[in-house]
């Protein structure tokens, strides 16, 4: 498969790295010298030096053959007219762009005559991160499948969880309901679990759930969850709005916004939240508004050292979460290491969501879990498919686990008896390096 | 420095040419001479030897191989190869000293085609034809051969890729490293095989055909007599051999485009239109200068010079003439073609045609602009636009390149080598080519030079094959510091 990549930036570099090592053929077009440079020396990619927007570049990368075209330059007119010469003179069939503008994200007839499938948005993206984040204050991470159907969520099992000691088949029995783990990661090693393997002190969990059995799982693994009612962000950029606006209907939102003509912008947008004219940077307005009281803090100021260090100081005054958004890919590690949990990064963040749609045969999306040792897959079953009609145990393998069949509405967390049918959709956890098989199987 | 990687990827380079030493066998086991025996032993000693560096050092964890180390790892594998591909010279007594072994193997793999051999008539054909098949695996390059068929490589193939097939612009046929490695190797074999079925229906014997077509498409130069090509005095065979020099010369990127129908590129191709040009000129100017003096005939004139100067020029180092017995005029320009090469991205060795070409603008465009002090000039090649950092990494290698050239040179005339010898076999052996002048002509060999010499030489022939910056970067005191 031939995918051409438009712009050699974070997001770019990021989505080339991952399919390179995928082994697909990855083309990369960018007008700086420097950036294609550096791509083409580190990674098994071609590249075009070139506008973007021009159809001579597109040309060049031989675009007439690709399958995909990914727009992620910073710019949504260089991205869109990508999409455009993509389709008008190259006949590409998938087009995906990164844009940010409101006006043109949200106007659905522009973005179908472009036939641009999907946009992306990265301040939104990070806003549905960041809510997600929220919402499950107790997990390491949580993922959306079917449009919410299934979630896929990450625990980081406390030490007095039930389930630490016992093999996953004793544990099942007991508590008498379906349950899978489909990943367990334990000292950055990732395994997928069988029925025999024993859950030990500090793993990470990866289980598949309902939305409406959250709670219940997480009553199940004895983890204490304390729903998130007090918030603040500081920050009133796109980023923060897009947060507040999902979730002030849930908790009482405070944003810091230090431009006036902003603050004003948002108390016209935004109904519950509260908007406080002040600099973030002052550590007296962050303790008058009590952010050692909070249940979280959000830090999505543009200023990447600005969001380090004031979610350092909330974390020691108190607040039980912080969640700091960081820019610059060397920081995050750095982030880590100061000892902050939630380090969002805009630009893996895209990166990760655009690589979910770059799909092959009868994957729906690719998500990469656990540092991207691991992945989600969501895949169809066709009729010629060698699972059609088998029950699980039959054809489940070492490297993979079948976390959740969805069929019509209806989603099943499965066990080794259940049978998959012809067109329904599963959710794999599997290692990275079992991708193709899981491929294979599902082809 | 990941010593144990270096080693892994040379275990799995000795394979490979395990696997290679096959066919040598199978020919000697037709013929049924005496060096079956010595032949499988070689097989099997490289392959025991592959074997257990590749699983005594094997690790499970995947490490990707450095920028820095690939110059080390592929200077390494060409000369562990050459010495593994030396086992067959020795064993079967056709060489008694390591150091003429070690030579011809060297000059084989390097495809310069300078030989120790006196009589190489007299050698068993199952030598000949390995003798012929290192030129054969070394001018495609065994690395470039490995990356297409292991695709674990990755990343670290591609700085190994970098470092044995150096490219002035990045210009991979294909997106994918692996894909581009077999798209150069398919254009290799199938261009191999035209010119084999041609030479048999030309009237050689299948053996001489393939091993002729090895060394023509390698431009590597070992023949099977020891008049070269000389030997089977038919002009159609000469023809043949021209044409297919001539085609070894070019880009392999501009097969694959023509292949693909778009034929603009190749003529558009500002390197292509200089390579023809040299060749044209340079035969016209040696045809009148050796008809009357040395030719009656115009027709055996032209006929003559066009194969010593595209066998020259492209670095094969064929012979059809003995061309010391030629006006000055016409030795001299022999030897100055030599520099100039295949095209890059050609088997042939040399500085390289596009190398030449943009010294030669980039000369120009400085006295141009002397002439206008405040003109804004840019050097281009095909429409596009050169910056200063790729011109002077050219001429940076070509100052290293000439720079060797001298050293060298002084010792090789220290082992008492005169004059004529001493510059010529080196130059020859940093070109690649192989027959020079003096007391190592065409109608002669390099078994007379002391083995300090052929130890020199040696040096040149791996220094010019990897285009200079690999192999002499190791001797930059900092690629040793951590």
């Amino acid at each position: 498969m031939r995918v051409i990549i438009v712009g050699a930036g974070e997001v770019g570099y990021q989505i080339a790295k991952f399919l390179s090592l995928e082994s697909l053929d990855v083309v990369v077009i960018d007008r700086d010298r420097n950036k294609i440079r550096r791509m083409a020396e580190e990674m098994d990619v071609a590249v075009v030096e070139g506008e973007g927007g021009a159809p001579s570049s597109l040309r060049e990368a031989e675009a007439e053959r690709a399958d995909i075209l990914l727009a992620v330059t910073d710019q949504d007119e260089t991205n869109m007219i990508a999409c455009l010469l993509a389709k008008a003179m190259f006949g590409i069939p998938r087009k995906i762009a990164r844009i940010r503008n409101p006006e043109y994200f949200h106007n659905e007839r522009l973005l179908i005559n472009l036939d641009i499938d999907p946009a992306i948005n990265p301040e939104l993206e990070i806003a549905h991160a960041v809510a997600r984040i929220i919402e499950a204050p107790f997990a390491t991470d949580i993922l959306d499948f079917e449009g919410g159907l299934v979630k896929v969520v990450g625990f980081k099992l406390p030490e007095t969880s039930p389930l630490i000691g016992k093999t996953l088949k004793r544990f099942g029995s007991s508590a008498g309901k379906k349950f899978l783990i489909g990943l367990i990661v334990r000292d950055g090693k990732t395994i997928i679990p069988a029925g025999d393997d024993v859950i030990k002190k500090g793993d990470i969990i990866y289980v598949p759930v309902k939305p409406d059995e959250l709670q219940d799982t997480i009553a199940l693994l004895g983890i204490a969850m304390k729903p998130v009612k007090k918030i603040m962000i500081l920050g009133g950029g796109k980023t923060g709005q897009y947060i507040a606006s999902q979730i002030e209907d849930k908790a009482d939102v405070k944003i810091i916004e230090k431009n006036e003509e902003r603050c004003k912008f948002l108390s016209k947008n935004l109904r519950r939240s509260l908007i406080l004219h002040a600099d973030g940077t002052e550590q007296k307005v962050l303790m008058e508004e009590n952010i050692g009281d909070m249940d979280a803090f959000v830090a999505v100021s543009n200023n990447d050292e600005l969001n380090i260090m004031v979610s350092l100081l909330a974390k020691k005054l108190g607040a039980k979460k912080t969640v700091a958004l960081v820019n610059k890919t060397d920081y995050i590690y750095l982030a880590h290491g100061l000892g902050l949990q939630s380090v969002l990064s805009p630009r893996l963040i895209t990166a990760g969501t655009i690589l979910r749609y770059v799909r092959r045969g009868d994957i729906l999306s690719l998500t990469a879990i656990a540092d991207a040792k691991a992945e989600i897959i969501e895949g169809r079953i066709l009729k010629t498919s060698p699972l059609a009609g088998k029950t699980l145990e039959k054809a489940q393998t070492r490297a993979s686990i079948i976390g959740a069949i969805i069929r019509g509405e209806k989603v099943i967390i499965p066990s080794g008896s259940d049978t998959i049918m012809d067109d329904d959709k599963l959710i794999i956890f599997t290692l990275r390096e079992s991708i193709k098989e899981v491929e294979k199987i599902l082809a | 420095m990941n010593i144990r990687v270096i080693l892994n990827f040379n275990g799995i380079v000795l394979l490979f040419l395990s696997c290679f030493m096959i066919a040598p066998v199978i020919v000697s086991y037709f013929k049924n001479t005496e060096d079956l025996v010595p032949l499988v032993q070689s097989c099997a000693i490289t392959f025991g030897a592959g074997i257990s560096l590749f699983l005594f050092t094997r690790r499970n964890k995947k490490e990707d191989i450095r920028h820095r180390d690939a110059f080390l790892i592929v200077t390494l594998t060409w000369l562990v190869m050459s010495l593994f591909g030396a086992l067959p010279f020795l064993f079967t007594g056709t060489f008694h000293s390591f150091t003429n072994a070690y030579f011809e193997s060297m000059s084989g793999f390097t495809t310069t085609g300078a030989s120790v051999l006196k009589d190489i008539e007299k050698v068993l054909p199952g030598i000949l034809f390995w003798r012929s098949m290192t030129q054969w695996i070394g001018g495609m390059g065994i690395i470039v051969f490995a990356l297409a068929i292991l695709p674990f490589l990755g990343t670290g193939g591609m700085q190994l890729f970098k470092a044995e097939v150096p490219e002035i612009s990045i210009d991979k046929l294909r997106p994918r490293i692996i894909d581009t490695a077999k798209a150069l190797w398919i254009i290799y074999l199938s261009l191999t095989a035209t010119n084999a079925a041609l030479l048999y229906l030309a009237g050689m014997n299948v053996c001489d055909a393939l091993c002729h077509a090895f060394t023509t498409m390698a431009t590597g130069g070992f023949s099977t007599k020891n008049a070269s090509i000389g030997a089977y005095q038919s002009p159609s065979i000469e023809y043949i051999t021209s044409a297919f020099m001539l085609l070894a010369g070019i880009n392999y990127s501009l097969y694959f485009y023509f292949f693909k129908g778009q034929c603009s590129k190749l003529w558009n191709n500002g390197e292509f239109r200089f390579y023809a040009t040299v060749i044209f000129v340079a035969t016209a100017v040696v045809t009148v200068t050796i008809w009357r003096s040395s030719y009656d005939s115009i027709i055996d004139a032209f006929r003559l010079s066009l194969f010593q100067v595209i066998s020259i020029m492209t670095t094969t180092g064929y012979a059809t003439a003995d061309y010391e017995i030629w006006a000055p005029l016409a030795q001299v320009l022999l030897i100055i073609l030599m520099f100039f090469g295949g095209m890059i991205g050609s088997t042939g060795g040399g500085i390289k045609q596009v190398r030449i070409l943009l010294m030669i603008k980039q000369g120009y465009r400085e006295m141009y602009q002397l002439i206008h002090p405040r003109a804004i000039t840019t050097v281009k090649l095909d429409n596009k636009f050169l910056d200063k950092e790729i011109l002077g990494s050219i001429w940076g290698m070509v100052f290293l390149f000439l720079g060797v050239c001298a050293v060298a040179t002084i010792g090789v005339a220290a082992t008492g080598m005169d004059i004529v010898t001493a510059t010529t076999t080196v130059i020859s052996a940093m070109c690649n080519v192989g027959p020079a002048l003096g007391s190592a002509g065409p109608a002669e060999n390099y078994a007379h030079i002391p083995d300090a010499g052929k130890w020199i030489l040696v040096f040149c022939m791996l220094t010019g094959r990897l285009e200079v910056y690999t192999v002499l970067i190791l001797f930059v005191p900092h690629f040793w510091k951590k």
